[in-house]
């Protein structure tokens, strides 16, 4: 269960503090990254696993590994990727509080409305462009 | 011969079993349906290595997400994130297609992530039957697999789900490629299951054949009790009673006249008799006796719990729980219900192996025959391992046998035919004289040592326990065959006086 005190409001507070988490995709992969830390996958079996197209999910994978909070293996021209959550990174302390609260079906999904709710926010007051994304997608394929 | 360069798995019992461990190298099959425990035994194998031989590990998942993985692992108080965190243990998750394409290439980075710890160990949880793109030979495909491993220097023990029970139908192309194959099951027995581990092959060693026993132990793993029949070794089948000049005490007041003045050193003594007709109170004399005399004596009890073994022995004056607290006496209760044999002997060997006790008593061996059922075979090949156990580390020990016949006995042993291993037998009897029941013991069977085969008196004092009374009367003179007639069909019938042929 979500802690009490987790209001949405807070859950903004943590999102500032990360920093980069724009799109449910985002939030999505990390919670897949959290379950297996050390992943080697194609990109379309972890689309399949997420529930995004891949398009988002390439979108997604670039805003974590920029953030340092994944790791690719190098070589692109490779079929499948191995990607390894970063735990140790500056961002260790907030993400792993956010994950804690994210870790049930309650407080994942309030961390998408939130997250949903900056988006609108953001398109209306004309920043930065929509990450492709599905309806379906949006309100988490999970939900 | 060089000797193999052997890798433990560390799991406890296994490597009894294998002998050692597992030719390094080797690429180990576990095969097993749903629920056997081949993820533990893996997980383990891997755990182990890391652990207690600093050889790193790499566990390769496709359905299991690694954090239920080590959740589960805690449970047995493997933390497999502290392993993770030094650098000695990766959990990959992947596909099996990938996994099994990546092991085709050099550069794989799926390979680069084991040799990045040094890896020597390889788990890969939840393989099934694997096939070529272009549906080939999952022979093949298998093969491919084992020269990649193999490249990498990794021992490699493979989970491969198989959906069937019975073991010919789930022999898969992937046995006949794997240096070891180890097949988990589990079986239904009586109302209750038993696990069991079978070695059905493994190249460039021995090992025990057979299927062994094995449990999944909250806070510790896997433990694999070896099958109780697998021979121990040449001094274990070598035991023997080989003194002929000392002697054991019985304890029992006027039993030592009768058997020569004791049991001899290791020997096997079996005392037969219905339940109430003095079996147990022989067994805590035999063993108080033991402690008076500064002797380690081991009982284990399945009829009684020790608090109750304690009372009946303050009922006839011993003090066993001063016998106990000196170190003097082990007294070992296991409860009867659902006794894995092959768990209970490796106990009982450790026991045996750590205490050291001189002498031992079994209460009784027909609680054993309960557990086993009626199965015949494994009850004699049971008291064998015992006998052999007690034999090799020169244990005097005396085995309760509970006959179900009150008056008189037209077998020894009941249906459990195992007096031919034994070195003595003493048959308690009741008689019943007037309107009493009365104590009698007839010892039956004396190896190496003469016996007169007369039944004796014998009676339990309040307080004081057993005693075999004296004869105030002589033996009468032995009359020869000759006078009797009808010896054969056991109604034997005196001739008369004129009848009888003169002896030359």
């Amino acid at each position: 269960m979500m802690p009490t005190r987790m209001t949405p409001r807070r859950i903004g507070d943590l999102l500032d503090r990360i920093g980069c988490l724009k799109h449910p995709c985002d939030l999505d992969l990390l919670l897949f990254f959290d379950r297996h830390p050390r992943a080697f996958l194609i990109r379309e079996r972890l689309a399949e696993y997420v529930g995004y197209d891949l398009t988002q999910v390439e979108h997604s994978l670039e805003t974590l590994i920029t953030a340092g909070l994944l790791r690719r293996s190098q070589d692109s021209t490779h079929p499948a990727q191995l990607y390894v959550l970063t735990r140790g990174s500056t961002l260790g302390g907030w993400l792993a509080s956010l994950l804690r609260i994210a870790a049930t079906r309650e407080g994942r999904l309030t961390v998408i409305h939130v997250l949903k709710q900056r988006q609108s926010s953001r398109r209306s007051g004309g920043g930065e462009p929509e990450p492709v994304a599905t309806a379906r997608a949006l309100e988490g394929p999970h939900a | 011969m060089p000797e193999p360069d052997l890798l433990k798995t560390g799991i406890k019992g296994l490597d009894e079993v294998l002998f050692g461990g597992v030719p390094r190298g080797n690429i180990i099959l576990v095969a097993g349906t749903a629920g056997t425990g081949k993820t533990t035994l893996g997980v383990e194998f891997v755990y182990r290595g890391a652990r207690e031989f600093n050889e790193p590990g790499v566990i390769v998942l496709f359905e299991v997400a690694p954090d239920k993985l080590i959740r589960d692992a805690a449970f047995f108080g493997w933390d497999l994130r502290e392993l993770e965190r030094d650098g000695r243990l990766k959990l990959v998750f992947t596909t099996r297609q990938l996994f099994q394409q990546e092991l085709r290439r050099a550069d794989s980075p799926l390979v680069a992530e084991a040799a990045e710890i040094g890896a020597r160990r390889i788990f890969v949880d939840g393989l099934v039957r694997l096939s070529e793109p272009d549906g080939g030979d999952p022979r093949e495909a298998f093969h491919f697999l084992a020269e990649g491993l193999h490249r990498e220097n990794l021992t490699a023990m493979l989970a491969l789900e198989s959906t069937f029970s019975d073991t010919a139908a789930a022999r898969a192309p992937e046995e006949f490629v794997a240096d070891t194959i180890l097949r988990l099951s589990i079986e239904p027995v009586q109302r209750a299951v038993l696990r069991s581990l079978e070695v059905v092959k493994s190249r460039g060693h021995e090992y025990a054949l057979g299927r062994h026993s094995f449990r999944i132990v909250n806070g510790l793993g896997l433990e694999v009790y070896r099958r109780v029949q697998a021979p121990r070794g040449v001094l274990r089948e070598g035991g023997a009673a080989f003194d002929p000049a000392s002697r054991v005490a019985t304890g029992i007041p006027g039993l030592d006249e009768v058997v020569n003045g004791g049991y001899f050193v290791a020997s096997t003594t079996l005392v037969v008799g219905i339940s109430g007709a003095g079996k147990s109170v022989m067994a805590l004399q035999f063993i108080a006796e033991g402690a008076r005399r500064g002797e380690r004596a081991l009982m284990i009890t399945l009829d009684e719990p020790p608090a109750q073994v304690l009372r009946n022995a303050h009922s006839i004056g011993i003090d066993l729980q001063s016998a106990i607290d000196k170190g003097l006496v082990h007294l070992w209760y296991e409860p009867p219900q659902e006794i894995e044999i092959d768990r209970h002997f490796a106990q009982m060997e450790t026991l045996v192996e750590h205490f050291k006790p001189e002498r031992a008593v079994i209460d009784s061996l027909s609680t054993y025959g309960s557990s086993l059922g009626a199965a015949e075979r494994s009850f004699r090949d049971f008291f064998h391992a015992i006998v052999a156990l007690m034999k090799e580390h020169q244990v005097t020990a005396v085995y309760n046998h509970e006959n179900p016949e009150m008056l008189g006995m037209s077998s020894m042993m009941g249906e459990f035919k195992v007096s031919s291993l034994v070195d003595n037998i003493i048959l308690m009897n009741w008689i019943e004289l007037g309107d009493t029941f009365r104590h009698a013991l007839t010892v039956a069977k004396m190896r190496a040592m003469p016996t007169s085969r007369t039944t004796h008196e014998c009676e339990i004092v309040n307080g004081q326990g057993m005693q075999v009374r004296s004869r105030p009367v002589k033996a009468l003179p032995m009359v020869p065959f000759a006078a009797y007639l009808g010896l054969i069909s056991r109604a034997p019938e005196r001739r008369t006086p004129q009848a009888v042929p003169e002896v030359p």
